[in-house]
C-alpha cells in the first residue's frame, strides 16, 4: 500500500495509457475481494486462482469498460468475477478437481483491502438484515449460479414464490442503498 | 403489459443471474434498443455486486500475482487499448519496468532503452501510422457494430427464398473464420423448442477432434435465429457445422440426432 488517497478514476486512466504498475495496485487493492467472490462461487482453488487471473488481465486488455462515473470498480470488479466463476463453473470444466472444503483457504482479514473495508462492511451488515429466505434465493443466484427456475427446484418452493423472495431482496438492498 | 415492460420485469432477475438463458438472450436484444432499460440495469447491477461483496475476502496465493505479472509481460504494452500502445514508448513507462521484469531482463531492457533512445523519429513515424490504422479500424469496428446489431435485431426480416411452389425447410448458414476468430450463423424455418430445450451450434474440426460447442440460440416467432461471435474462443480449423437440440443451458458433447449440418 502506499499511502497515498485511492482514486479509482485515476488510477483506472493509467490502466488505459499502459501504466502496469497501475494494474498491480489494483491488483493488491482488489484481489482479496475477487479472489474471495471466485472461491465462493467456484469452492476451488485452481478455478478460483485462474478466474482471478482472467478478472485482471480483461481489466488491463479492456480498462475503457469500467466507466467511473457509473459506479465503484470494486462492484465492476465483483460482477466480473462472479459473471466469470459462474461461467467457469457451468462449463464443468474442472468437474474432477473439486477439492475437500477443509482444503479452502481462511478468510482474510480486511486489512489487505482498506479502501474496501466500508463497503464490505454495509454490504455484509445489509444482506444480514435481509430476511433469511431473501437471502437465500440471491446467494443462489448470484454466487451458485442458479436461474430461478432452478432455484424453485431446489429449494422446493413454487417459481412465482422464488421471484417474488428475488425482487424483495433486491427492492430492499436497492431502498438501503440509495442507489 | 408490453414487450418492454415484460422485459423491464425481468431486469432484476438478469442482474441476478437468474434470468433462465433464452429468456436473457430476448433481454439483451431488448437492452441494445431500450436505454431506459441499459439505465436501470446499470443500477440494479451496482445493487447485486454487493452480494458479492459481503463474501468473505480471501488474499490468493504469491503465485497468482507472480503469474499475473508474467503473463501481463507476455502482452507488451499491452493491450490495452490501440491508444496505449501509442504510449508506451513514454521514458515514464520504461522508468517504471524494473518494477515488473525479474533482476535477469535488466539487461535486456538497458538494450530496449537504448534502441528507444535511438529511434525517436522512427517512432514519431509509427504513431502516425497508428494513428491512421486506429482510425480506420475504429471506423470498421463502427461498421462492424452497426451490421452486428442489425443481424441481431429483433425486428430484422428474415426471408429465405426457395423455388415458386416449394415450402422452407429449416436450415442455417454459417461463415467462419479462422484467422479472425468470428463466427456468424443465420438459421431460418426453425421449429420452436420448450423452455427447457435449446439449439446449440457445433463445429466439427477439420482434424477429426470431437465436436466443439459454439453457441447456444433459439429461434424467434418465425423461426429465425442468428450468432455473431466476434471472438470465438478456439482457433479450430472447421470441416463443416451441425445443430444439434440440446438441455436449455447447452451441453459439452452433442445430442443425437442432428438436427442440421453441412461440410465445406
Amino acid at each position: 500500500m502506499s499511502g497515498q488517497p485511492w482514486d479509482e478514476a485515476q488510477v483506472v486512466a493509467e490502466i488505459v495509457r499502459g501504466d502496469k504498475d497501475a494494474l498491480v495496485r489494483v491488483y493488491d487493492e482488489y484481489s482479496s475481494l475477487v479472489y474471495g467472490v471466485a472461491l465462493r462461487v467456484l469452492q476451488n482453488v485452481q478455478a478460483a486462482e485462474d478466474v482471478v487471473q482472467e478478472v485482471f488481465l480483461q481489466l488491463w486488455r479492456n480498462p475503457s469498460a469500467f466507466d467511473a462515473r457509473r459506479g465503484r470498480l470494486a462492484a465492476w470488479l465483483s460482477v466480473m468475477t462472479r459473471h466469470k466463476a459462474v461461467d467457469f463453473l457451468r462449463r464443468r470444466k474442472f468437474e474432477a478437481d473439486l477439492p475437500e472444503s477443509s482444503s479452502l483457504p481462511e478468510p482474510a482479514s480486511y486489512r489487505s483491502a482498506p479502501h474496501l473495508l466500508p463497503d464490505a462492511e454495509k454490504a455484509k451488515k445489509l444482506m444480514n438484515r435481509l430476511p433469511a429466505e431473501q437471502r437465500q434465493v440471491l446467494e443462489l443466484a448470484f454466487l451458485d449460479g442458479l436461474t430461478h427456475v432452478e432455484i424453485a427446484a431446489r429449494i422446493g418452493e413454487a417459481l412465482g414464490t422464488v421471484k417474488s423472495r428475488i425482487r424483495l431482496g433486491i427492492l430492499f438492498l436497492r431502498k438501503e442503498l440509495a442507489v | 403489459m408490453t414487450a418492454h415492460d415484460q422485459h423491464r420485469e425481468n431486469l432484476v432477475f438478469y442482474a441476478v443471474g437468474a434470468l433462465p438463458a433464452e429468456e436473457a438472450e430476448l433481454l439483451k436484444r431488448h437492452l441494445g434498443e431500450c436505454r431506459e432499460c441499459r439505465e436501470e440495469l446499470r443500477g440494479l447491477s451496482d445493487v447485486a455486486a454487493r452480494i458479492a461483496m459481503a463474501v468473505d475476502f480471501s488474499a490468493p496465493p504469491l503465485r497468482v500475482r507472480e503469474q499475473l505479472m508474467a503473463r501481463l509481460q507476455a502482452e507488451p504494452f499491452a493491450a490495452s487499448s490501440e491508444a496505449s500502445k501509442l504510449n508506451v514508448v513514454s521514458v515514464p513507462w520504461a522508468r517504471r519496468v524494473w518494477f515488473w521484469v525479474p533482476t535477469f531482463a535488466a539487461s535486456v531492457l538497458a538494450m530496449a532503452l537504448g534502441v528507444l533512445w535511438n529511434r525517436d523519429r522512427e517512432i514519431e513515424i509509427v504513431n502516425r501510422e497508428l494513428m491512421a490504422k486506429l482510425e480506420a479500424a475504429g471506423l470498421a469496428i463502427q461498421q462492424a457494430r452497426e451490421l452486428t446489431n442489425m443481424l441481431s435485431a429483433s425486428n430484422a426480416q428474415h426471408i429465405t427464398l426457395v423455388a415458386t411452389g416449394e415450402k422452407p425447410k429449416p436450415e442455417a448458414k454459417t461463415v467462419y473464420s479462422l484467422q479472425q476468430r468470428s463466427l456468424v450463423m443465420l438459421a431460418s424455418n426453425l421449429k420452436s423448442l420448450p423452455a427447457e430445450k435449446t439449439y446449440e451450434l457445433w463445429l466439427l474440426p477439420l482434424s477429426g477432434a470431437r465436436p466443439v460447442p459454439a453457441g447456444i440460440f433459439k429461434p424467434d416467432a418465425a423461426g429465425s435465429a442468428t450468432l455473431v461471435l466476434a471472438q470465438f474462443s478456439r482457433a479450430v480449423a472447421a470441416k463443416g457445422f451441425a445443430v444439434t437440440i440440446e438441455p436449455a443451458l447447452g451441453s459439452e458433447v452433442p445430442t443425437l440426432p442432428i438436427v442440421l449440418s453441412g461440410s465445406s
